[in-house]
Order: C-alpha cells, then sequence, then structure tokens
C-alpha cells in the first residue's frame, strides 16, 4: 500500500486514500465514499429494487472493502473491488430479503407518486413514466440469471468497461461479451413481448 | 482480432455499440456494417435498449441518506481499522491456526481420561457376564442366611427408572448363575455410599427390597 503523506494529497489517488485511511485520517473515507457511492448505490439499487435495501448494501460493501483491502492489493482497483463486494452483498441481500419484485408496481403507487406529489406537472408526468420504465425494466432485469444480471448492471450502471466487469466477476473478457450478449437479447425479449 | 471481412459474432457486435472493440476490429465491423444494412437494426434496438436502461437511472438518495450510511461505515471500520497487510495477515493465520490445532490436542488429551472411563461397555459387559463373573462368591447355603451382598441397604436409592425395565432388576436373594442386569443407561447413580463392612460391595434398594444392580469390585457405576 502507498504511504500517506500528511496531510493527504489535493488530489490523491484511491490508494493514497487508502493509505491515509488506515493512518488514521477520517476524512480519506469521506472522499472515497464521495467517488463511488453513487455507482456503488446505482448498482446495488438496480439488484435490490429499492432506496433502502440498496443503501444497506453499499455500507455493507464499503465496510467489507475496507476490512478485507488485502482482497485487491495488487490486483484490481479499489473501484472494481469495491464494486465486487457491493453487487455481492446485494445479491446475498436480495436473496435473504426476497428481491421485492412488487416493490416496483408498489412503488409506482407510493413512494414515486408521494415523491411525483413534490414536483410540478410536468416532472410528475416524466416521474412517473420513469417510474414506471424502471418497473419495466427491473421486471425485465428479474427475468436474467444471477451473474447476467450482475455483469449487465456493472456495465451499464457501473459504467464499468469489459476488462473492469471481466476483473470483478473474475473472468474473462470473452465470458462478459457472451454474458452481456445473452441478456441484452433477454432483455429486449421481454421489452418487446410486453411492449406488444 | 477478427478474420477480414467476415460477418462479425452477435458478440463483437454489441461490444462494438459499447465502444469496447479495438480499433482494427472496429473498422471492420464497420465495413461489414456498410455492405450489410440489414444489420443496422440490430445495432440500433442494442444502442437503444441501453440508452433506455441509463435513462432510467434511480434517482439519488436524500443527502441526509448518504450522511447516515457514511456514519454506520465510519463507525464499523474506524480510520486506521482496514486489515493488516497480506504478510503480516498470513502470518497472523498461520499463528492463530498453530495456536487453534495446540489447543484442540491439549484439550483431547485433558479429556482423554473421561472419555476412557466411559468408554461404552462392549457386549459382553451389557450382559452382565463380567459382572456377574467379578462378583464376590454368594455365601453356600451353609454359610449362613442373608442377601447377596453387592450393595448394602440404604447405600442407595433409585431415583427414576422406566417401568418397562421393572422386570429387567434383579431383586431379591441371591442367584447363581447368569442374569441380565440392567443396562448403564437405565439407572442413574447419584450417591454410593461405601458399605461400612465392605466398602467394594454395594446393594440397591428399591422401597424395602433389597436390589442387585451392579458390582465389579470397585464401585464403579454401570
Amino acid at each position: 500500500m502507498t504511504a500517506c503523506t500528511a496531510p493527504c494529497p489535493s488530489a490523491p489517488s484511491d490508494e493514497q486514500l487508502l493509505a491515509c485511511f488506515a493512518a488514521g485520517q477520517r476524512q480519506a473515507l469521506d472522499e472515497l465514499f464521495g467517488r463511488y457511492r453513487q455507482p456503488a448505490y446505482r448498482v446495488a439499487f438496480r439488484l435490490l429494487g429499492n432506496e433502502a435495501d440498496a443503501l444497506d448494501a453499499v455500507q455493507e460493501g464499503f465496510v467489507k472493502a475496507l476490512t478485507h483491502l488485502s482482497g485487491f492489493q495488487g490486483r484490481s482497483s479499489f473501484k472494481t473491488w469495491l464494486l465486487r463486494v457491493v453487487s455481492n452483498a446485494a445479491l446475498d441481500l436480495g436473496r435473504q430479503r426476497g428481491r421485492r419484485e412488487t416493490l416496483s408496481l408498489d412503488s409506482a403507487v407510493n413512494g414515486e407518486v408521494a415523491q411525483a406529489q413534490l414536483l410540478t406537472a410536468d416532472e410528475a408526468g416524466l416521474g412517473l413514466e420513469r417510474a414506471d420504465l424502471r418497473s419495466l425494466l427491473d421486471r425485465a432485469l428479474a427475468s436474467l440469471s444471477d451473474v447476467q444480471r450482475q455483469t449487465f448492471v456493472l456495465y451499464a450502471d457501473a459504467g464499468l468497461s469489459y476488462r473492469e466487469v471481466a476483473d470483478v466477476m473474475g473472468t474473462s473478457i470473452g465470458t462478459v461479451m457472451s454474458r452481456l450478449y445473452y441478456a441484452r437479447q433477454k432483455l429486449r425479449a421481454f421489452l418487446s413481448e410486453r411492449k406488444s | 482480432m477478427m478474420p477480414n471481412r467476415s460477418k462479425p459474432s452477435p458478440e463483437q457486435l454489441a461490444a462494438y455499440v459499447d465502444g469496447e472493440l479495438a480499433s482494427a476490429d472496429r473498422h471492420q465491423v464497420e465495413a461489414w456494417l456498410a455492405e450489410h444494412p440489414e444489420a443496422e437494426a440490430e445495432v440500433v434496438a442494442d444502442r437503444h435498449l441501453l440508452q433506455v436502461w441509463r435513462d432510467s437511472q434511480p434517482p439519488d438518495p436524500a443527502p441526509e441518506a448518504w450522511a447516515r450510511t457514511l456514519q454506520r461505515i465510519a463507525a464499523a471500520v474506524p480510520p486506521g481499522g482496514p486489515a493488516p497487510r497480506n504478510g503480516r495477515r498470513w502470518t497472523v493465520r498461520f499463528v492463530a491456526g498453530l495456536l487453534t490445532a495446540a489447543a484442540v490436542l491439549g484439550g483431547w488429551l485433558l479429556a482423554r481420561p473421561y472419555f476412557l472411563r466411559h468408554t461404552p461397555p462392549t457386549p459382553e459387559e451389557r450382559s452382565g457376564k463380567d459382572v456377574v463373573k467379578n462378583l464376590p462368591k454368594a455365601p453356600a447355603e451353609d454359610e449362613g442366611d442373608g442377601p447377596f451382598p453387592v450393595v448394602a441397604p440404604g447405600e442407595v436409592n433409585i431415583i427414576s427408572m422406566e417401568a418397562g425395565d421393572a422386570d429387567a432388576v434383579v431383586t431379591g436373594h441371591p442367584i447363581m448363575g447368569e442374569f441380565e442386569f440392567a443396562q448403564p443407561t437405565d439407572i442413574e447413580v447419584l450417591d454410593v455410599q461405601p458399605h461400612e463392612a465392605d466398602g467394594a460391595r454395594a446393594r440397591l434398594e428399591q422401597g424395602s427390597v433389597p436390589m442387585i444392580v451392579f458390582s465389579n469390585g470397585d464401585n464403579r457405576a454401570p
């Protein structure tokens, strides 16, 4: 691990931040969290379908990633290591709690409507459309196998490259290509069935 | 690398849409697509799906929700608390493994005498043959009366017994020859007081009826 210079540099790398965090600097954790909370949350949300569970998975992922740092050192970046842990945590959480398949519909009726009430008329219309679309995509995503779902979400929601997805999944780029292709085929088939 | 102007595989076409092909492969796919415009629909459909997907991102949590999450993470992993580095970690694991193995071995050695004392009886022991063999010889008719001196009256009380086993318990006056004792698990001896006259012998009583239960001369519970 890179040694921490005190104070932490102004534009520190992830490794420097981790070193600073290991040296007891709390603000290093704030910075790491700020950098990666969004992709982590998006991945977790897609895999779990609701905000509360997604935040739990993000929390668990950060805790595990930081307490098992040796698991990624020298082999991948902190980002891919974190997203690997977060996506695994989300899948585990989904199995434990049972992915709330009906939540998409429920949220359109409850949460999303409540949120939409805070928006202007035009924005509310857009919000509900998005909620409906997300609900549909959630159900489409649920039709995939775990590995296809994880692969697709890491690519489409976390914005990882094929190489990075392969690192996260511990597999080859060829396998990632194949999984993404079949995931897309299934998603398109599901969506076109609903459309028709 | 794709063969020249060969049809790209569906996976390669998807990778092209995702901008994941190397420059040479990308040019080949573009050339092939130019010759096969009917395949363009596939490319458009893939692009559309990805666009729709990215447009439907969930809204970010409120700042307070982020702050709560960060606070919980910081509480669970305080700064300075990440796991030690690889080398040290393996050393710690190795030492912990050694200590665990030593503890298990030590525990087994300490408990060994106990297990040896409590080895389940062999079928022969269970049948009572050994016990009978080691019993003090019953007095001959002419040597006097009195119960078979296995357990003296008042030395042992049976606290509990399965009703169905009552017939298996030999009671009353001495019986010569083979007979079956109660199984070790049938009777729990809570307290055995040595006989005043002969500490190696004992007699169980049920009510006022003397009852032979065990004896191999060492006052050991069956």
